[in-house]
């Protein structure tokens, strides 16, 4: 019972003392006078003639204001405040406290969301029966306002997991690492996947400007828009349902490891599995049929999405895809310490976390494997000639997206061992080794394709790990020129002797810090 | 006696560092265990290995007769931490914090009250109750976090310098209360630089350096006096030319020791009651001696003989 939970309690009750909420309140207040502002610019009209339609109109802009501010108060609000919260507690070691009480993580975690949302749910209560006045004016359906607020409550439950996650998995160590900063950045991030292909079924912004706008927008939150889903047409609110219930369980289940814990891993090997199978069933659903001749039978009234839309949809999944094997899933200098001191010791071995030093690199590849993306959409978007001349079956995707994590894996591990070979802050080694992966053999390699006026160049453009596609997939080795097989090899060789080279140095090193231990 | 504690080749590895090289101890039921050491020693990271906050890199490490890899939850059930940097919500009041805790505790809620008041009443806050913890001075502070840890009645006690940053006066109130917290029978690990901190209370000790245990054991297994031996320093007026051949005459003397011409230092085994007769013994034979004490080595004296100084 949430009642009986002491941490709920107490967080309540640091989040409802009176001036708290007062000020909450002002600032609700501020903000939904501006919305409704912007939505009586927007939606301003020359033809309401009688004072019936005057005042339907004026009803429904309130009701939307009100839809509008629940979002802001209860998901953007509320997912700032227990993210910060949990970073808060985590940077003034409070939470440890709470980790050596008899209380069970699960316990913890609703404790801790529920109490620091207290006052944006009880705002929210409010706003809720405030809109109501304006579906009672006529201006918005009952059946509208109500499912608009259901999806408001749950993509803010989703957040509210999200944000227990990332707030318990972020690292305290980087230098921006304040509190604020870390809201902040996460607010941006909601912003950004409100752009970013099917991510944009995860973030609260689309819908909002929906809401707002009444516009002709791919994303709605009412049941009348539908996405394409293993070959039928599934309701948005529905695939959001489906992306925010699956991911929220993922970061649930993984909270609950890390709140016992500090120090274990932000995911472990099976959630990485669960979350990779998640992604694989959603970009599978998504691509399925699109190729068919299904494509021509569909109603106009649904929106389906070109062929440069599903690549970008694609990318993000890709992106996505690898920020998170980039940031939990890479080798740690300090498992492999472990492993050697195990191999020496041959006595059980304790396991720890430490990924501040790989998270520096992870950070700036993952920025490389970003800003590869983003331009790769870009040009995309651009409407690049070739591009129109595509035919791919889904299966495809789901490889690509498996080699190039495989690629990411494999990349660091080798940087791991080069920053282990060569001196402290010796980050341009690496940095050029990324550089020759990500950019110079894919550009050369495009230069080339494009010269050869190649049916299917874009294998060149969408992920470095294209160039060893064509060694496994049979249908393509028949058309990609043997420079791209030659060069995925040459590339295997060299990978493969590099991390012969690192193997045999790390042990060296491991043996020798052994020795220092030992003293 | 099975020890309470039992820490075998722990090493904690961070990036850069290993804050703990192959450290083993044990501490017995009952036992005031001071762990000393210079800043960067590996104290803290030793203790929160303990108190299962942080994971060891290696080590075989047993508290109560819990395995600490296998069995954190049980652990964690027994013991009490209280950490360098007393942290707590300061948008609370004293009796809402303590409360939280009581709470999470499993006290039940007709005893809780009972509970925070005799929790207060231990570290002498309770008239701060209905005060914001944001009001709080350090010292208070850090005694709302100890009477916090000891809610649960926790068998072992986890202390982090929990005398660092305090004025005079609330250092001896919070030595005053961990001496009676000694006095009830808990088995207590307790870090510290300030050494006169813990030279009251601590009956073992361990002296940390570079991420390593120098030595450990029961105090007097530390210092370089036996048990039964009583070691007498003593200073003569003047210069005594044939006070080694009377010294030698003394029959339980096990050695002597010639500080400067006048200042002396003699080994005598036995127990307290043997001081009398040695200064008895001294005045017959006409030695001119104006002053006399017993020498007791403390854990300060102890520490600074092994010369520990460097971080790790």
């Amino acid at each position: 019972m949430l009642v009986e939970n002491p941490l709920y309690t107490a967080v309540k009750r640091i989040q409802t003392r009176p001036l708290r909420i007062l000020s909450l309140t002002i600032v609700e207040v501020i903000s939904i006078l501006i919305v409704y502002f912007i939505i009586w610019i927007i939606s301003s009209s020359s033809e309401l003639s009688d004072s019936e339609q005057f005042f339907k109109h004026i009803g429904r802009n309130f009701a939307i204001a009100m839809l509008v501010g629940q979002y802001i108060v209860l998901v953007i609000y509320g997912t700032f405040s227990i993210e910060t919260r949990f970073v808060r507690d985590r940077i003034s070691e409070i939470i440890n406290f709470h980790r050596l009480t008899p209380v069970s993580p699960q316990n913890l975690i609703s404790g801790y969301v529920f109490g620091q949302s207290s006052d944006a749910i009880i705002l929210w209560c409010i706003l809720f029966v405030s809109g109501i006045i304006g579906v009672l004016s006529g201006g918005i359906s009952f059946s509208q306002y109500l499912s608009s607020s259901i999806l408001v409550c749950m993509c803010a439950a989703f957040f509210y997991l999200f944000a227990t996650w990332s707030g318990l998995a972020k690292p305290l160590t980087l230098k921006f690492g304040a509190r604020q900063t870390w809201g902040f950045a996460t607010l941006l991030s909601y912003i950004i996947i409100g752009w970013c292909g099917d991510l944009s079924y995860l973030s609260p912004f689309p819908a909002m400007w929906t809401i707002i706008g009444d516009g002709d927008y791919f994303f709605a939150p009412l049941p009348t828009t539908f996405v394409y889903f293993f070959g039928f047409s599934m309701p948005t609110i529905f695939y959001s349902m489906l992306l925010w219930i699956t991911f929220g369980f993922i970061a649930f289940f993984s909270s609950k490891r890390k709140i016992f814990s500090e120090d274990s891993p932000a995911l472990s090997k099976k959630e990485i599995l669960w979350l990779y199978g998640a992604l694989a069933f959603i970009i599978t659903g998504r691509f399925h049929g699109v190729y068919t001749n299904k494509l021509q039978s569909i109603p106009s009234l649904y929106r389906v999405p070109s062929i440069e839309t599903f690549l970008t949809i694609g990318n993000s999944f890709l992106i996505f895809t690898a920020f998170i094997i980039l940031l939990f899933s890479i080798p740690k200098r300090i498992n492999l310490r472990r492993f050697f001191i195990k191999l020496q010791m041959k006595k059980t071995i304790a396991w720890n976390q430490d990924d501040a030093p790989s998270l520096t690199l992870t950070k700036f590849l993952a920025m490389i494997c970003v800003a590869f993306q983003i331009i790769m959409d870009f040009l995309i978007t651009l409407r690049i000639s070739y591009v129109q001349k595509i035919t791919i079956p889904y299966a495809d995707i789901f490889l690509q997206i498996v080699f190039f994590s495989i690629s990411i894996f494999f990349t660091i591990f080798l940087i791991e061992g080069f920053r282990m070979r060569f001196a402290k802050n010796s980050d341009s080694i690496p940095a050029l080794i990324i550089f020759t992966w990500f950019f110079v053999i894919p550009f050369v390699t495009l230069l080339y394709v494009c010269q050869k006026n190649m049916k299917a160049p874009y294998l060149a453009v969408l992920s470095p790990t294209n160039f060893l596609m064509p060694v496994f997939l049979k249908k393509f080795s028949e058309e990609t020129p043997s420079f791209s097989i030659i060069a995925g090899f040459t590339l295997l060789v060299i990978a493969t002797y590099l991390s012969f080279l690192f193997w045999k140095n790390s042990r060296k090193i491991f043996e020798q810090k052994l020795f220092e231990i030992k003293g | 006696m099975e020890a309470m504690i039992s820490v075998e080749n722990l090493i904690v590895d961070f990036e850069n560092i290993t804050a703990c090289k192959n450290v083993s101890f044990q501490v017995f039921p009952g036992e005031i265990f001071g762990l000393i050491g210079p800043n960067g020693a590996g104290k803290t990271t030793t203790l929160k290995v303990l108190a299962t906050l942080l994971k060891p890199t290696y080590g075989i490490i047993n508290i109560g007769g819990f395995d600490l890899e296998k069995q954190t939850i049980q652990i964690r059930k027994i013991i009490g931490f209280m950490p360098d940097f007393s942290p707590v919500y300061e948008e609370m009041k004293v009796w809402e914090f303590l409360e939280l805790y009581a709470s999470a505790y499993g006290i039940e809620k007709n005893k809780r009250n009972k509970t925070i008041d005799s929790g207060l009443h231990r570290v002498n806050l309770v008239e701060k109750k209905d005060a914001f913890i944001g009001e709080l001075s350090r010292g208070m502070k850090q005694r709302l976090v100890l009477a916090k840890t000891l809610l649960p009645e926790p068998q072992i006690l986890f202390l982090d310098e929990p005398a660092s940053g305090l004025d005079p006066l609330a250092r001896k109130e919070l030595s005053e209360i961990l001496k009676n917290l000694g006095n009830e029978g808990k088995t207590i690990i307790i870090s510290s630089h300030i050494l006169t901190e813990l030279a009251d209370f601590c009956t073992a000790a361990g002296i940390m350096e570079k991420g390593r245990m120098i030595k450990w054991g029961k105090l007097e297994n530390l210092s370089d006096i036996p048990a039964d031996t009583v070691c007498v320093e003593f200073c003569t007026s003047g210069k005594s030319t044939n006070l080694t051949n009377i010294l030698n005459n003394y029959p339980s003397l096990l050695k002597f020791e010639k500080e400067t011409d006048q200042l002396w230092r003699i080994y005598i085994k036995g127990n307290d009651s043997v001081i009398a007769d040695f200064v008895k013994f001294l005045v017959e034979n006409n030695v001119p001696i104006i002053e006399i004490r017993k020498v007791k080595e403390d854990i300060q004296t102890i520490f600074f003989k092994t010369g520990a100084k460097d971080v790790s």
